[in-house]
């Protein structure tokens, strides 16, 4: 209606009308051309397409004659001829249609519409709305199906899709990165988010078979930015800084200086370590107990022992590190990237620079730069020229709370500056008395200084990296083309740990080994005085080389996609390393060491060499692949697809039959609303989709012969070479082989305001591989991989976007949702030693239950009398932890649940009025379980570290009414240390909702840049790590962190948007 | 059509040159055990071979009291052996004793099984002598390690049914261990050692490796503890013939009164080397009064192997022979006297025996100042051999055997804690002198336990 109108206001200005022909103009709301506009006129059918300047001519129309304008990324437009005048038509951008419709495999793109697998595509705007500059980081709010593992589970950082790869071996879960069509194999921080055009995730068979083996786990596919032809130059810019909250240190639940003071004394009065006073390497005491000693020696009055010892608990270094360590930290990124093309050549150039200053002044850099050209020198070729240059950079801080060596490092009397204001002396090694004494004063000082050591000690860490891309492509015919393609990727690492002279390590390892002759009392340095200087390099080299055939055509109703190829690749890794002693930063000038002599210790007595003699070391591994894949469509709606791989690597010691791995799926789709039957008015788009295939399931433990490692250390007495085994012949094991299914189905309302997919997937593991334990009697290794039986996934996954407000208020909504469930089918039953025991303290790996369940002693309560804690064993309860361990049965246990979430995904949502956006998305997860921490009294005995549980611990009959945390005992029996930990009450549920960012943007669009590289700009600002705000489980508790959870982080930038 | 053609060959040609490309190695210290080379450096690997051999006896042995407070700080595991509990003797984990040996086990199985494969010429000849040799002493070696700690005393009217240890003699690790019977274990030691000893050089490179003196004086150990006293006097007599280095305390370069550690280790009486792990009462216990009295004050020893500045009741043990890595577990030549001695005077040799002794301990005290042990009673020159047994062989893994065998004998030796108010005692023969298996071990084996 509102368009018809639009058409009659027009009408004053059809002075002359020609008979039939209209001629105009498209631009889009910021009056920019549209190019590629299809004008359709409705009554013959024909259209025809606006060219670069939107100007389109449609011949025969007629006044009168509807015309239907679409282009992509914009509303489509119905348009009544009321006359034939030139006029100027504004399309508005359709904010669902947005996103890119071709998805990136890395061996070829195909449109949205005809993909058949689980294709999951982010555009670079959504990746910019997070500020984060590592792009992984970005990923899980943003993709279903993909999550981010708690960090109370593993800390590892790698994504899982889909819950990862084969149970059991979680190390090989993480999925394989592709960054512009080859595996990247260096450091995943080299990329710069800001340059990333999109990302891809392949999570079913028929989207990741095409990667073979290692593609198990899902592949995520970034492709960086490149120009297209025949396009403006255009300037995209990003500049952004960020502040983040230091870490509060007293909000750890830990004990205090008076607690471990009160703690201290009673382990003194019973002798507690009173045997190291006779040690041969005259272990340190803390401040504490060297007072104590010495008023036992009467050495100080009790008076002064006192005085002291209530001096002590007024202490709390904590206050110390806050002041002198930690500090807001800073993130500053910028980058430019310029975009253009003329017919022949497509470019791009990029650079960046990302400097992030950390809580502890530690700092990390990156540098990018490298540009990606597309070019026709002649017409059926076009070659493909992409290099990046990388730098990373790291360098260590100062020093964090809980980072002192030696066993007394967790004391909070433990200062940093003295009385004077100096800094104040801490003793990790050795006692205060002796080393004060040893060597009359001669040797170095012999004490660390904790608020300035970190000035001495250096951890940098430098990575460069090379990144270049070769490519061909013949167009041999229409339809038919040829390519080949190469990656080189070199990535040149160093690492410094420096140590300067005055550094407590250097002093350490001097005075050590230093020789006091006891006649003369003359000094004889082995070890030259001076730093020491470790430098480690590791060495990347990566090249692939692939050749590819790639047919599409269309006849009529039918069309054909076709590909096939070849690839091989090799990787090679070496590194070196070696420490030098003696070292002098400024003149650069080391001394000769050998590191072959048994050197005695001064202190111990003992001999030992000297670390850090040259060694060097490289891995290559190599891979083969042929690869397939097929295409067919008819009548547009329905397609299938279907591919094939075989990989073959030189992993050693793989059975020659074992090398060739096949791989295949096949997949169908079908566009139910294209057929002439469907009838729904609402559904403006129904898709239907289903996929069948097999997955990675590589394992190289998997060898035939028994293999060893020689290592690069020589035996320290005869000075041969030394060896271990290193694999063990498993001839029983078989692959294990993951068959994948995937439904989906695609739909839009005709009303346009709600669009999404919804998918069902079902992993089935055949001959899942199981980490057994082995008889010790009968091997080296302690373990090995057996196939255990089945395991099923499977899990449903929603991507649902709604436009809820299109006027001059627009409101968008995103919903992802996720579920994941498993179950372990068939377990062929393996003897297992401390039998549930070692179920309960790791994730329960039982018949019928998920692969990580969460298994817990019940709890029977504390004793009464002697507040001991209790489980059931066999019924009863009972504090014999020995026997619970070993014969606790099922029925003596609580299935908790899960370790991971049965349910997680995010909602966004985004708001714009007039110039002004906001956007703010909320993560959750839902469905499981975590394990909080409480009191192990072996670690507060022995390292003064306790958490403040020890405060609710049972002191007296009937405290057992309120509390459930178990009595202090002494001595302490670490049994029931783990007992206690594994009980059903450090059960947490994990149940949370998140608020993961907010953004606030403001467009600024001055005419006077209308023209110019520049075109507009956005000033924004981010709020992330907002924090939780809903959880089911308790409110200081973060089920996904340990320790701290990341701090609030405030980011204003602003961005050049072509 | 052409183009199609040409790329279909150059895929054939890739394809075909793929298995050369893909038989690089891919790893710089990977192969598989192929040469002479190979198994002498998985022999050579220091943690596995010559460090962390079992030494739990010495904490349970009656050398060293450890005193209660201490105690309490100790690993269960150490407060079970010390207290001769009935099992918890080892981590129900990977890393205990049983497992440790038996790594060690399973290479010199390796080694074994490829040396079958490794082709034997007129260069190799010598390095494979060796390096099976050092094989079969290993695996000989460590069993009997095991059989001393696990299985009760040798009893020959007993052996063929009584307890032994899993005799594994090949690398199939998914064969299930099963116990043989203490003869058993015995006759493999003693195949093994003989094997050894017809291979085996007569100087080794390094202490560290076993050589033919260590084998003659392990078979000598073997037949001691066995009591047939002919066979032990024998190979105690074909090891000294080849090692039988004395130090004199006096003025050995080797022995450093005013050192922590006073003994240096790989000293000239050192016949073979390695490590015991787990011995804990060396290093903190106190040596027993009563022991340390025994030592006369002209005797060297008593300076040397003990620290007693802080009393007599509170001498601390010196004189390890690792040097302060403790604990010595290797063979030295004062033993081989030591067996010889005592074989000698059960065998009827009284002064060929005494002189044995006579002539170590000549080199244990100050210069001139020992009269020879001079006596024609058997029973009072085997009560003085074995006494001095004592003294020499103090804070090593051979004290817990011979209380074993000695008991066995009838020498009725009593072991005796106070704790706390209670006093504890470990009779003659009590099933507890052969220690429990790792838990671990019988539940994943369903082995029999050691009678509790």
């Amino acid at each position: 209606m509102k368009k018809m109108l639009l058409a009659l206001l027009c009408l004053p200005f059809c002075a002359w009308a020609q008979d039939s022909g209209w001629r105009s103009w498209i631009y889009d709301a910021d009056s920019l051309p549209v190019a590629g506009a299809r004008v359709t006129l409705m009554r013959t059918g024909n259209s025809v397409v606006s060219n670069n300047k939107g100007a389109f001519f449609l011949p025969d129309a007629r006044v009168a004659d509807s015309v239907q304008i679409a282009a992509v990324g914009f509303e489509t437009k119905s348009l009544l001829l009321v006359h034939l005048q030139a006029i100027r038509i504004v399309l508005n951008r359709d904010v669902a249609e947005l996103e890119e419709v071709t998805v990136e495999t890395g061996y070829y793109s195909l449109p949205k519409e005809r993909a058949t697998g689980s294709f999951e595509q982010i555009s670079e705007k959504v990746l910019s709305e997070q500020t984060s500059t590592n792009i992984l980081e970005r990923l899980p709010v943003l993709v279903s199906g993909v999550s981010a593992p708690s960090q109370r589970v593993s800390s590892s950082g790698v994504l899982l899709v889909r819950g990862g790869g084969i149970p059991g071996i979680s190390e090989k879960s993480a999925p394989l990165i592709v960054v512009d069509n080859f595996p990247y194999q260096g450091n995943i921080e080299n990329i710069n988010p800001n340059n990333i055009e999109s990302i891809t995730v392949l999570k079913d068979a028929a989207a990741a078979s095409i990667w073979g083996a290692k593609a198990g786990n899902g592949v995520i596919v970034i492709k960086t930015k490149t120009g297209r032809y025949n396009q403006r130059t255009k300037l995209t810019a990003n500049f952004l800084s960020s502040i983040t909250a230091e870490p509060d240190l007293h909000r750890l639940p830990l004990l205090n200086a008076s607690e471990q003071v009160d703690l201290q004394l009673f382990l003194f009065s019973k002798r507690y370590r009173w045997a190291d006073t006779n040690r041969f390497n005259r272990p340190a005491f803390n401040e504490l107990y060297e007072i104590l000693f010495a008023r036992r020696n009467g050495k100080i009055s009790a008076i002064d022992s006192a005085s002291l010892v209530d001096e002590l608990r007024t202490r709390d270094n904590f206050d110390e590190y806050e002041r002198y360590m930690y500090r807001r930290s800073l993130q500053r990124q910028v980058s430019l990237s310029l975009t253009g093309g003329t017919k022949t050549l497509a470019w791009s150039l990029f650079s960046g620079a990302d400097d992030n200053i950390g809580s502890l002044h530690e700092s990390n850099r990156r540098y990018n730069v490298g540009f990606n050209n597309v070019f026709k020198p002649v017409d059926p070729l076009e070659i493909t020229l992409g290099l990046t240059l990388t730098e990373l950079k790291s360098e260590s801080g100062r020093s964090d709370y809980n980072s002192l060596p030696g066993v007394n490092s967790n004391y909070r009397f433990t200062r940093l500056v003295d009385d004077d204001g100096m800094p104040a002396p801490y003793y990790p090694d050795y006692r205060q008395t002796y080393i004060d004494t040893l060597g009359g004063g001669r040797l170095l000082d012999w004490r660390f200084y904790p608020l300035t050591n970190w000035k001495e000690a250096e951890f940098r860490t430098n990575s460069r990296d090379i990144n270049l891309n070769l490519g061909f492509k013949w167009k041999i015919i229409d339809g038919l083309n040829f390519s080949a393609s190469y990656r080189w990727q070199k990535q040149l690492a160093s690492t410094d740990v420096y140590s300067s002279a005055e550094s407590y390590n250097a002093r350490n390892i001097v005075n050590s080994y230093t020789v006091i002759n006891r006649s003369t009392g003359a000094l004889q340095y082995q070890v030259p005085q001076g730093g020491i200087l470790t430098k480690r390099f590791a060495d990347l080299a990566a090249q692939d080389i692939r050749l590819q055939i790639n047919f599409s055509r269309e006849w009529g109703e039918h069309g054909v996609h076709l590909l096939a190829g070849a690839q091989a690749g090799a990787v090679k890794n070496s590194q070196s390393s070696f420490t030098v002693y003696g070292y002098d930063r400024d003149r650069s000038s080391v001394s000769v060491v050998d590191y072959r002599t048994q050197l005695l210790n001064l202190v111990t007595g003992r001999y030992a060499q000297l670390t850090g003699a040259p060694a060097v070391d490289w891995t290559e591994t190599r891979q083969v692949s042929a690869f397939g894949n097929l295409g067919y469509s008819w009548k547009r709606r329905y397609h299938l697809s279907a591919s094939a791989r075989r990989d073959a690597s030189n992993i050693y010691g793989i059975d020659i039959n074992n090398r060739w791995n096949p791989f295949w799926s096949a997949g169908l789709r079908w566009d139910i609303s294209q057929e002439n039957f469907f009838k729904i008015a609402w559904l403006s788009k129904l898709g239907f989709r289903a996929t069948l295939g097999t997955q990675g399931n590589f394992d190289p433990t998997v060898v035939a012969v028994s293999t060893i490692s020689t290592s690069s250390i020589a035996n320290p007495f005869t000075l041969t070479p030394s060896a271990t085994i290193f694999n063990l012949p498993n001839p029983e094991l078989k692959w294990s082989t993951i068959r994948t299914l995937n439904l989906g189905l695609d739909f839009a309302l005709s009303s346009g305001r709600i669009d999404g997919s919804l998918e069902f997937f079902e992993k089935n593991v055949k001959d899942l591989l199981r980490t057994v334990p082995l008889d010790p009697t009968a091997s080296l290794k302690q373990s090995a991989v057996r196939n255990a039986g089945r395991s099923k996934a499977w899990g449903w996954e929603m991507r649902l976007r709604s436009h809820n407000l299109t006027k001059a208020l627009r409101w968008d909504t995103e919903l992802i949702f996720s579920s994941f469930k498993d179950k372990l089918v068939d377990l062929r039953p393996i003897p297992e030693a401390g039998n549930l025991g070692s179920a309960i303290a790791g994730g329960a790996f039982l018949d019928g239950y998920p692969t990580y369940s969460y298994f817990a002693y019940k709890w029977a309560g504390l004793d009464p009398q002697t507040g001991d804690p209790m489980g059931f064993l066999n019924g009863t309860p009972s504090n014999n932890y020995t026997a619970l361990r070993n014969s606790a049965e099922l029925s003596d246990l609580v299935y908790i649940g899960r370790f991971t979430p049965l349910i997680f995904g995010s909602l966004g949502n985004s708001l714009a009025w007039r110039n002004l956006s906001l956007s703010f998305r909320f993560s959750y997860k839902f469905g499981y379980y975590f394990k909080r921490e409480s009191i192990d009294y072996g670690a507060l005995i022995s390292s003064g570290q306790g958490h403040s549980d020890y405060r609710l611990r049972w002191q007296n009959p009937g405290d057992e009414a309120y509390t459930d945390v178990p009595s202090f005992r002494y001595p302490n029996s670490s049994a029931r240390d783990v007992f206690y930990q594994s009980t059903e009450l450090m059960a947490e549920k994990g149940d949370h909702i998140r608020l993961e960012y907010i953004r606030v943007g403001f467009d600024i669009r001055p005419k006077f840049l209308r023209n110019t590289l520049l075109y507009g700009a956005q000033l924004f600002a981010n709020l992330n790590n907002m924090g939780i705000v809903w959880r089911a489980g308790r409110k200081d508790l973060d089920p996904e962190y340990l320790g701290f959870p990341p701090q609030k982080n405030y980011v204003i930038g602003i961005r050049f948007t072509p | 059509m052409k183009y199609q053609f040409v790329t279909f060959i150059s895929v054939l040609i890739l394809m075909s040159a793929c298995s050369k490309f893909l038989d690089k190695k891919s790893d710089a210290g990977l192969s598989t055990i192929s040469t002479v080379k190979d198994m002498q450096a998985l022999l050579d690997n220091e943690t596995n071979m010559t460090g962390r051999k079992p030494g739990p006896c010495i904490i349970s042995a009656d050398d060293f009291f450890i005193d209660e407070a201490w105690l309490q700080q100790l690993d269960e595991t150490y407060v079970n052996l010390y207290t001769w509990a009935e099992g918890g003797h080892f981590r129900p984990d990977g890393g205990n004793d049983w497992a440790y040996l038996y790594q060690c086990i399973f290479i010199a199985n390796s080694v074994l099984e490829a040396s079958d494969n490794i082709s034997v010429s007129g260069q190799n000849q010598i390095a494979w002598n060796d390096v099976v040799g050092q094989a079969y002493f290993w695996r000989g070696y460590c069993f009997q390690f095991a059989v001393n700690i696990w299985s009760l005393a040798y009893d020959p009217v007993t052996s063929t049914a009584d307890l032994g240890i899993p005799l594994r003699l090949n690398t199939n690790y998914f064969e299930i261990s099963t116990r043989s019977t203490v003869e058993e274990s015995y006759q493999q030691i003693i195949a093994d050692l003989k094997k050894a000893a017809s291979l085996l050089p007569v100087t080794p490179l390094h202490p560290v490796r076993p050589s033919r003196p260590a084998a003659f004086a392990a078979l000598s150990r073997c037949y001691l503890y066995m009591g047939d006293f002919e066979k032990a006097e024998l190979y105690a007599d074909s090891a000294i013939a080849l090692k039988s280095d004395l130090m004199d305390f006096n003025n050995s370069a080797f022995v450093i009164p005013t050192a922590q550690f006073r003994i240096t280790r790989f000293n000239p009486e050192v016949v073979f080397d390695c490590i015991l792990r787990s011995t804990v009462a060396p290093e903190i216990g106190w040596v027993d009064s009563t022991l340390y009295r025994s030592y006369e004050d002209t005797d060297m020893r008593k300076a040397i192997f003990f620290d007693a500045s802080t009393g007599p009741l509170n001498a601390s043990f010196r004189g390890d022979y690792g040097g302060g890595v403790f604990s010595f577990g290797g063979i030295k030549v004062p033993e081989l006297y030591l067996n010889r001695a005592e074989s000698r005077i059960r065998n009827g040799k009284i002064s060929q025996g005494l002189q044995d002794i006579n002539q170590l301990l000549a080199k244990r005290y100050s210069t001139g100042t020992y009269t020879p042990f001079i006596s024609n009673n058997q029973d009072e020159a085997l009560q003085f051999v074995l006494s001095e047994r004592r003294k020499e062989l103090v804070g090593g893994a051979q004290r817990w055997m011979d209380i074993k065998r000695l008991n066995r004998l009838g020498a009725n030796i009593v072991l005796k804690r106070r704790l706390g108010n209670q006093e504890l005692i470990l009779p003659p023969g009590d099933h507890r002198y052969a220690l429990s298996i790792p838990e671990n071990v019988i539940a994943l084996t369903g082995m029999p336990q050691n009678p509790r």
